[in-house]
């Protein structure tokens, strides 16, 4: 029984009836008799245990069938029973049941559940451990076999690297060469159409048809003077000397040595107004021609990108050096499909070795939950934890799917592995980016058992999973 | 805000014709040859020269120094709106004396010697108390009174004998010039239609030899009123204002037509009983000429005697003013509390402190919340519930999900002695399958629209419809829906808040209804407006009081007030937002309140918009302990913000600031008694106590709590000093915390500020109950015992009160079961007396110390004697340091009668 009220028994020698008393915080001394008199002395409250008489004062609960168990002294002769016997009610204002017995033995019972449930989820993590290592080892080893295929296909690709670069040099040799007569061919053509064009300006300039242009046929072209002084009259000395004196030139003579000089100043007459415009739609065709030259070889690349299927186009080459260009793009394009798949072995590997990295728990407990999800059902929606990924929140009426979330990390304090957090979820309006914290507890089977939103946008999960049980390692109270 | 979505004066009609309105010719002549006089009562008839219109003018004088001033057409084409159930007084006239009576003037004086002089041409009635002229009507000839007509027709096309037209008299002047908006107003895309066209009132008021003036809330504004010159009026209508901002006179959700104007020598209130659309222009010829004049103006006029001029218009009913003569403040707040009723007596628990938020989501979570403070050790009385408890916004029920077992969840929170309050909208969703609706619905109890039909309107449940509380029968079948039987779950344990009754309907013109909706009797909603949100309350008040068989007090939170709304509740300052200002306007917010009746009043604690970092809800956890009603609260977008959210010295100065409340939560109890009995508001400002010391006119930043406490709460972000003004010459205060001594007429500038500082003084000459155990709510500290603290003044006098009761029914009023006592302290002895003695309350609590301030010499003994019994001699210590005076455990009840003597 305690002497005093309200102190537990280890305290009791602390309160001697027999001595006056020492606040426990010995800031003041006061007679025995002032103790638990409903008026508190003690700044630390330590001589009223057991009254509500000091603000910052404990209550020792006696209760005999169960454990010690402290209130705060505020809560003594309140009205409420806050001791499970009871005992810091004794002003008669309430009656409290004793229910330590009951008590005592849920707790016990409690005690039991969780005995259980530590040692059976403890033997479940030892699976998942195992699991984890397997999981592991799976994917080490498809990394293994992935650098291996990797490492192929690099040999590959590097061989058809070469194969491409040498058909591709064949290709543009021959297309050199082709090209070269290509170009003379059309040097040939342009020469013929000028010597064309100076015959029938020397029909045009020879009046009398004698074969012969000679200075007084030409003074009649009086639109020459502007290569002389420009006075607006065009004599016939000016037209012997541009004539450079002969008396006379035949077709071949005007063709080499005038045809240049004069043939941008010879106004065609009556034809004229009509060929002007015609030599405006020359230009234009020519310019025309122009820009279709200068598509050509972007139209040519369009069937060359389109490796997989070569459209067949009217070849301005030979058949020779089609053949060769043509051998030339089938070898880029393997050599292409090659670099693409070794590209994506990498990625492939790298997918796992970010996995491999990830803290999956002290001895790998959650490696098997990468690429899980667990759900939840609630009136409206579906929640989604895929750890190590991200959280997502699913409406039943609709099917429209929010991020609530994306992995970031454990939490802190003494166990991390107790909380998961994502952030980064979808935006709210007027508000944050949503962000879930998961609670992880130990269970028998992993299962996402209750979310909430206890804040607006910042979601609230239970996940219970063998992963965190500890073994049984605190004894139950055996006092009991 | 968004003002694009609340009218400015130019784009109110009748604010425009009554604002701009320059008579040139005085317009109203009194005809005296019609002059009756009856008793109290003064009558005759008014003429309009311009256009013939005859009117009624009545003077009252009634009992306890006060007039009433009413004012309308003879022969209206139909009858005005006259506002009803604001009034309770009997408005018993007293006789009068006619000093002077001629054709010109009506000389009349009350028993009290104040006079009343009544001009006939212009009409001008012209107040005094004694020889001073106090307040004066018409003086400027701002009476515009739009009587009913008839819509002109549209104009015919021109006559052919124009002459034969010209020719013709004038026969009926009585049309005024047309002015636009008179038939039709449009604002944004609402049209009101205006069937009975113009009908504003509007009148001038000046008050003499005033510089200040103070009242018609609700405004985000400072306690004194600002001149209005440039700016709109203050605008009075009951609107739901979307993130509202402060310091400017835009209209908010409660409207008290009720201004009061105070100088060195008298206070007198003036109330201007209409229910519509109300403006109010401010002028004051010292602050104006101030701002605007030149200086040598300034000079030359300095001997001018000051006056401010208001302007007061309303969209409809008539002209009906009391004026409450004062000539003290406690008069006024008596006469006012006479006249519109004052505050009842609330239950214990609603003064003390509440836990609120937007949502507490469901049983788990109230739970939760309780263990909170159960756990970190703060108390709190009350937890509410927000609109998402209901089924889907259908008040009066639960969301079968989130609150399946409400009874339980009522009987878990009772179990602590804690209450919980749910809300209760008046908008009714329109679902056939809801029995309240359906109800109304048969019974033709909604709101009609100009058509005839069920008003239909959006609010949270979607289409909703609004019972007519202004109909009597309306609120008796309202009532009856709280009936424990019919509000399932509910006990009474459980009280309500009403929200969104201004009414707030999102798709009406500025938030609520159109002004053409049709309520009883055929008036239109312009008529009334006003008024919905407090029938809505006493309706409920009703509720209450009828599943109690009216033994239990009611509490009920309203956030729509009209003058008289004080009867039925609590009311807070709306949706604020969680900044530093609107901390520092929640004073004089409050303080407008208090000294227009609705004394019981708050902020959010933290603001309901955005987070409050933990700074900024500590400071606002001390101001709040010192305001009337004290509850937290916060929009569902924001983070929680449990007190123990915050850190652990958050908690710890959150937990000081609560518990400073619970401290005084018998002093508080005491004031609202007070309060019940005489008027005079729990939260003063500090004029009230000193009515002479002009320096704290306009004083909002520091209040008094009663006559004895004085608060200057710390309302910036990093305050490193703050300044206080001690007001009272040759009167003392002390520091409650540091025991200092400060001398009145003084004033100092603390820099030793931290976190846990909250200056608060107590006044020399007072004695405050306090209860200092700590508890989990106010339930658990009835028989708490008592501290007396005795602060001393300069002659070594203190005196103070004690009131208290079962703190939940009615039985303090129908069978004195209370205890009140004066306790006084002179010539070293502290002296407790009954002041009521049949009184029949029994209390356990007693008396565990007294402390005394101020005592200059460290006494020999201390003796306790109790009545006709022995004497105890009794420990103590003194402090010479700081002359305090602790006397250890008295042990006495503390309604029994005994004296302290110290030798």
């Amino acid at each position: 029984d305690q002497i005093v009220r309200g102190i537990s028994p280890e305290r009791a020698s602390l309160y001697d009836p027999n001595k006056p008393f020492t606040c426990l915080d010995g800031s003041l001394t006061i007679p025995f008799s002032q103790i638990n008199d409903d008026y508190c002395d003690c700044r630390d409250g330590s001589d009223e245990p057991g009254t509500a008489a000091c603000m910052n004062g404990q209550f020792a609960c006696q209760n005999l069938d169960y454990i010690v168990q402290y209130i705060p002294s505020s809560r003594v002769n309140d009205g409420i029973c806050d001791c499970c016997d009871g005992s810091d009610e004794y002003s008669g204002k309430v009656q409290c049941e004793n229910k330590c017995v009951v008590l005592a033995a849920k707790m016990r019972e409690e005690e039991e559940k969780m005995r259980l449930l530590r040692e059976q989820g403890f033997a479940k993590r030892q699976e998942l451990i195992m699991l984890g290592e397997e999981f592991k080892k799976t994917l080490e080893a498809k990394v293994a076999e992935l650098e291996d295929k990797k490492s192929k296909t690099e040999s590959e690709k590097n061989e058809l690297e070469a194969k491409k670069n040498e058909a591709e040099s064949k290709a543009n040799e021959a297309k050199s060469v082709a090209d070269k007569i290509l170009e003379e061919k059309a040097r040939e053509e342009e020469r013929a159409q000028m010597i064309k064009k100076a015959n029938e300006l020397f029909d045009l300039l020879d009046l009398n048809k004698d074969s012969f242009l000679t200075p007084s046929e030409l003074v009649t072209r009086q639109e020459l003077d502007i290569l002389f002084d420009n006075d607006g009259k065009f004599t016939i000395e000016e037209s012997i000397q541009l004539m450079d004196n002969s008396e006379s030139v035949n077709l071949e003579v005007f063709i080499s040595g005038y045809y240049d000089k004069l043939s941008p100043h010879v106004k065609v007459e009556e034809q004229g107004e009509e060929q002007q415009p015609e030599a405006e739609q020359e230009l234009e065709t020519t310019e025309e021609l122009e820009i279709d030259a200068d598509q050509e070889p972007e139209a040519e690349n369009v069937p060359e990108a389109d490796i997989s299927e070569p459209v067949k186009t009217e070849s301005k080459y030979d058949a020779g050096t089609q053949k060769l260009i043509d051998e030339s793009n089938e070898a880029r394009r393997l050599f292409e499909n090659s670099e693409r798949d070794s590209r994506n072995i990498e990625r492939e590997i790298e997918d796992i070795n970010k996995k491999l990295e990830l803290d999956l728990g002290p001895k790998g407990e959650f490696a098997s939950m990468i690429d899980k999800c667990f759900e939840f059902e609630d009136r409206e929606y579906i929640y989604k934890l895929c750890p190590f990924d991200r959280t997502v929140q699913k409406s039943k009426s609709n099917h429209g799917e929010t991020s609530i979330g994306n992995w970031k990390s454990w939490g802190d304090g003494e166990n991390k592995y107790l909380q998961m957090r994502f952030d980064n979820g979808l935006g709210c309006w007027n508000g944050p980016q949503r962000s879930t914290n998961v609670i992880v507890t130990c269970g028998i089977e992993s299962k996402l058992t209750s979310v909430a939103e206890p804040n607006r946008c910042e979601y609230e999960m239970k996940f219970e999973t063998p992963a965190v049980c500890e073994p049984n390692s605190s004894p139950v109270h055996e006092e009991l | 805000v968004d003002r694009n979505n609340f009218k400015s004066c130019a784009q109110s009609g009748f604010c425009k014709r009554q604002r701009d309105h320059n008579p040139g010719e005085p317009t109203y002549k009194a005809d005296f040859a019609t002059l009756k006089i009856d008793n109290g009562h003064l009558s005759c008839q008014v003429e309009n020269v311009k256009n013939s219109v005859l009117f009624q003018l009545d003077l009252f004088l009634l009992k306890d120094n006060r007039l009433r001033f009413r004012f309308n057409e003879l022969n209206p084409l139909k009858k005005r709106y006259e506002v009803e159930g604001v009034i309770v007084d009997t408005l018993e006239e007293e006789k009068f004396v006619v000093v002077r009576k001629d054709s010109e003037l009506v000389e009349l004086k009350n028993g009290l010697n104040n006079k009343v002089a009544l001009y006939a041409n212009p009409l001008k009635a012209e107040f005094y108390i004694g020889d001073y002229l106090v307040a004066s009507f018409n003086s400027k000839n701002l009476l515009k009174f739009e009587h009913l007509r008839t819509k002109p027709a549209p104009p015919e096309p021109p006559q052919e004998n124009a002459e034969a037209q010209a020719e013709q008299p004038v026969q009926n002047e009585s049309q005024d010039s047309e002015e636009p908006d008179m038939w039709e107003e449009t604002y944004k895309t609402h049209t009101d239609s205006k069937p009975n066209g113009p009908q504003s009132v509007g009148m001038d008021i000046s008050f003499h030899d005033f510089e200040h003036v103070y009242g018609i809330p609700q405004h985000a504004d400072k306690f004194a009123l600002r001149s209005t010159a440039g700016a709109d009026p203050y605008r009075l209508y009951n609107l739901d204002v979307f993130e509202y901002e402060i310091n400017n006179g835009m209209a908010l959700y409660g409207s008290i037509p009720y201004i009061l104007a105070h100088n060195k020598k008298f206070t007198v209130g003036l109330l201007w009983l209409n229910a519509a659309e109300t403006w109010i222009d401010v002028r004051s010829n010292k602050a104006d000429k101030s701002i605007f004049s030149k200086v040598a103006d300034f000079i030359t006029k300095s001997n001018e005697i000051p006056q401010i001029d208001t302007h007061w218009f309303s969209e409809s009913g008539l002209i009906d003013i009391y004026l409450m003569l004062g000539p003290k403040s406690t008069d006024v707040f008596r006469q006012y509390g006479e006249l519109t009723g004052n505050t009842p007596l609330p239950p214990l628990f609603s003064i003390a402190y509440h836990q609120c938020r937007w949502n507490y989501n469901d049983e788990d979570d109230v739970k939760n919340v309780n263990a909170g403070f159960e756990e970190h050790q703060i108390p709190m009385d009350v937890i509410w519930l927000d609109i998402e408890h209901t089924n889907d916004k259908r008040y009066f029920t639960w969301d079968s999900i989130k609150f399946p077992t409400p009874d339980q969840m009522m009987e878990h929170l009772s179990s602590f002695g804690r209450k919980l309050v749910t809300i209760v909208d008046p908008h009714i969703k329109s679902d056939s399958n809801y029995h309240v609706y359906s109800e109304a619905k048969e019974k033709g109890y909604f709101v009609k629209d100009k058509n005839g039909n069920d008003l239909d309107g959006w609010c949270w449940p979607g289409s909703s419809a609004w019972p007519d509380f202004l109909n009597d029968e309306v609120k008796n079948w309202w009532s009856t829906k709280f009936l424990l039987e019919n509000y399932k779950g509910t006990t009474l344990d459980t009280y309500t808040w009403n929200d969104m009754n201004e009414p707030s309907m999102f798709n009406g013109p500025e938030i609520t209804f159109p002004k053409d909706a049709v309520h009883l009797n055929g008036f239109e909603h312009r008529d009334v407006h006003n008024l919905y949100g407090q029938n809505l309350v006493k309706a409920t008040f009703l509720g209450h009081m009828a599943r109690s068989n009216g033994q239990r007090r009611p509490f009920i939170l309203t956030r729509s007030t009209f003058a008289g709304s004080q009867r039925y509740g609590a009311v807070w300052t709306g949706d604020n937002t969680a900044e530093w200002e609107h901390l520092q306007i929640s004073i004089p917010m409050c303080l407008t309140f208090s000294v227009t009746g609705m004394s019981f009043c708050g902020s959010d604690v933290g603001g309901f918009f955005k987070n409050p970092d933990s700074e900024l809800m500590i400071r606002w956890y001390q101001a709040a302990a010192y305001q009337p009603f004290f509850r937290s609260h916060a929009h569902i977008d924001t983070k929680r913000r449990e007190p123990w959210l915050f850190g652990e010295e958050a908690i710890n100065l959150i937990r000081d600031a609560i518990h400073s409340r619970y401290s005084l939560i018998y002093y508080w109890y005491t004031l609202f008694y007070f309060n019940e009995k005489t008027g005079k508001p729990p939260m003063l400002p500090i004029w009230v106590e000193f009515p002479e010391e002009n320096e704290f006119y306009d004083v909002d930043d520091q209040h008094m709590v009663g006559s004895a406490i004085m608060v200057k709460p710390i309302t910036t972000k990093g305050a490193s000093s703050v300044d206080v003004k001690f007001p009272g010459n040759n009167e003392i205060w002390y520091d409650v915390k540091s025991l200092r001594t400060f001398q009145g007429g003084s004033s100092t500038t603390f820099t030793d500020i931290t976190l846990a500082t909250v200056p608060v003084f107590h006044r020399g000459g007072s004695i405050i109950p306090y209860k200092f155990r700590l508890r989990r709510s106010t339930t658990q500290m009835a028989d708490d015992p008592f501290t007396l603290i005795v602060c001393l003044d300069k002659q070594g006098l203190a005196s103070g009160h004690l009131y208290f009761d079962d703190g939940l029914t009615f039985n303090y009023n129908s069978s004195k079961e209370f205890v009140l006592r004066e306790f006084n302290f002179s010539n070293n002895k502290l002296i407790s007396k009954n002041l009521e003695m049949s009184s029949l309350f029994k209390t356990y609590a007693w008396l565990e110390r007294v402390i005394i301030y101020g005592i200059k010499t460290e006494p020999k003994k201390v003796t306790l004697e109790e009545s006709g019994s022995k004497s105890t001699q009794l420990q103590f210590s003194f402090d010479s340091k700081s002359n305090v005076l602790l006397i250890r455990k008295p042990g006495v009840n503390i309604n029994t009668d005994w004296s302290i003597l110290l030798d």
